[in-house]
């Protein structure tokens, strides 16, 4: 197979060579080095296939031996050539295409980033840009490991990074750090102070001393459990050790939640008339094309888009957009209250567990509805027990004062 | 003593053949090579490698006669084509029905 090819690109000749001794030939061409192939013979004729340097000494030898050479076929790329020898700028043409495939080959059209949850793509895509790294630049300006490196320094949450240069598009590929929990130093004296408004149900205290008891009502911002802890108190004067409190204080808060659910809905009923519109996205810069004219009064637009690449890798800046206009008639339908304080009921659920912990429970709530207008208005009040307490941090003057220039700060 | 002549001569000629014979034989070496026997390779009777040929006495498609150093290599058979031939090495393929050496 390879020597077909090789053949071909050299060029061949196939031959009909008639006469007395066409053996005697075919001995005077192989011992002058010719190589001879497919030789068949036709009757009184042989048929060979001589590459074109060997049939020019072919000549001789037919010369001598007394035999007629015809030519029935020319296979070859030379013969190719020869055909085009006058067409010179097609072969231009040839040329200027590849290189304008290779150049715009060498360009970076694509900038992919994956891997990121908390830091937006619109920040790292601001920030490859600076570095050199976006739509249009030339590919082997950049330097992976430099982009990695820059993007380490830059970024505090980025734990490893990766820059890869693949055809036309640009991967980058990050992994975040692990976000550490809220460790409150544990050798801080502190306080415990009330996040919000309640009645205290329950208060276990670990450290420090607690200031509130069971029954009791607080307001937002009350002590609850002091840092200070009173070590010895007697005639001379009191020792006081500072310490980081710490304790459970639960109590029962009130959260009030209004939620206005409309009484009537539109469902769109589709009519079936799609109207499609066509566009192209070269390089963010968009071009429409045939916009057809909507006489909808309603309709939905659906945009559909795709991204040209010839593979994988090679992607182009071309982006096909497929616009489709559907048609529907919106039809006002009522709800019934049963339906409306159901759903109402159910979004106010919604809401107050987005609002509380894991650790709070939900003792009671009732929900009044009555009619506003078009709305069924849905009032909530919930009862909740939950964690309130919140760590703060003692004043450093309090503990210097308090013990009279010794700095007691403990940790337990 | 004309006939003890022509013995001699006789004995000289096939001598020095026999004394290369013995050497190659001796020393391993390729004969083909060394002797220039021609080397005939077959595959079934489908294909035949002839290497180290003189020349083509006679092709047809049912005939084919090979000169070798070694003498006539002549065969019979059916739709007998030349697939290459180059200075040491010929190619015959098609049905080849019988083999004769000339010698």
């Amino acid at each position: 197979m390879f020597l077909s090819v090789w053949n071909y690109l050299r060029g061949y000749v196939t031959i009909e060579v008639s006469g007395f001794s066409v053996e005697r030939f075919m001995n005077l061409a192989s011992h002058k080095g010719i190589y001879l192939w497919d030789i068949q013979r036709n009757r009184a004729k042989v048929q060979m296939k001589v590459s074109i340097a060997g049939f020019r000494l072919l000549k001789s030898c037919a010369k001598k031996t007394r035999c007629k050479v015809r030519i029935i076929e020319k296979k070859g790329w030379p013969f190719i050539l020869y055909r085009y020898r006058k067409r010179k700028v097609m072969g231009l043409g040839f040329l200027i295409f590849f290189g304008i495939l290779y150049i715009l080959s060498s360009f970076v059209w694509v900038v992919e980033i994956k891997g990121n949850t908390r830091i937006s793509t619109e920040e790292l895509t601001k920030a490859l840009g600076e570095y050199g790294v976006k739509p249009g630049v030339w590919k082997y300006k950049i330097n992976p490991s430099n982009i990695e490196g820059l993007l380490m320094n830059d970024f505090n949450d980025i734990a490893w990074t990766a820059v890869d240069i693949k055809g036309t598009k640009v991967t980058v590929e990050l992994t975040e750090t692990v976000v550490k929990p809220e460790i409150v130093d544990q050798t801080t004296p502190c306080d415990l102070v009330a996040e919000k408004t309640g009645l205290i149900v329950s208060i276990a205290t670990r450290a420090g001393t607690p200031k509130v008891k069971p029954k009791d009502v607080v307001q937002k911002g009350d002590l609850l459990v002091s840092g200070e802890l009173i070590v010895k108190q007697d005639e001379e004067g009191t020792v006081i050790k500072y310490v980081h409190a710490d304790a459970e204080v639960k109590a029962k808060t009130r959260y009030e939640i209004t939620y206005d659910q409309p009484l009537s809905y539109i469902e769109k009923q589709y009519t079936g008339e799609v109207k499609k519109q066509y566009g192209i996205n070269i390089l963010d810069k968009k071009l429409n094309l045939f916009k057809p004219r909507i006489s909808f009064q309603n309709y939905d637009k659906i945009i559909s888009s795709r991204q040209l690449s010839v593979t994988k890798h090679f992607v182009l800046p071309i982006e096909g957009i497929i616009y489709e206009y559907r048609e529907f008639i919106p039809v006002t339908h009522k709800r019934t209250l049963e339906e409306a304080k159901k759903l109402a009921e159910e979004e106010i659920k919604k809401r107050l567990i987005a609002q509380m912990d894991e650790e709070s429970e939900i003792i009671s709530h009732d929900i009044q509805f009555y009619p506003y207008e078009e709305f069924l208005r849905a009032k909530a009040v919930a009862i909740v027990i939950e964690r309130i307490d919140k760590p703060q941090v003692i004043d450093r003057r309090k503990i210097i004062n308090g013990t009279k220039g010794k700095n007691t700060a403990d940790t337990n | 003593m004309g006939r003890r002549k022509r013995k001699n001569k006789k004995e000289e000629n096939i001598q020095p053949i026999n004394l290369k014979k013995k050497v190659t034989d001796i020393l391993e070496l390729p004969k083909e090579v060394v002797l220039n026997i021609p080397m005939i390779s077959m595959l079934g009777n489908e294909e035949m490698h002839i290497e180290n040929y003189k020349g083509i006495l006679e092709y047809d498609s049912e005939r084919i006669k090979i000169y070798t150093s070694n003498g006539v290599l002549k065969l019979e058979g059916r739709g007998l084509s030349l697939k290459a031939m180059t200075t040491e090495e010929i190619v015959i393929k098609g049905t080849i029905l019988r083999i004769d050496f000339l010698i």
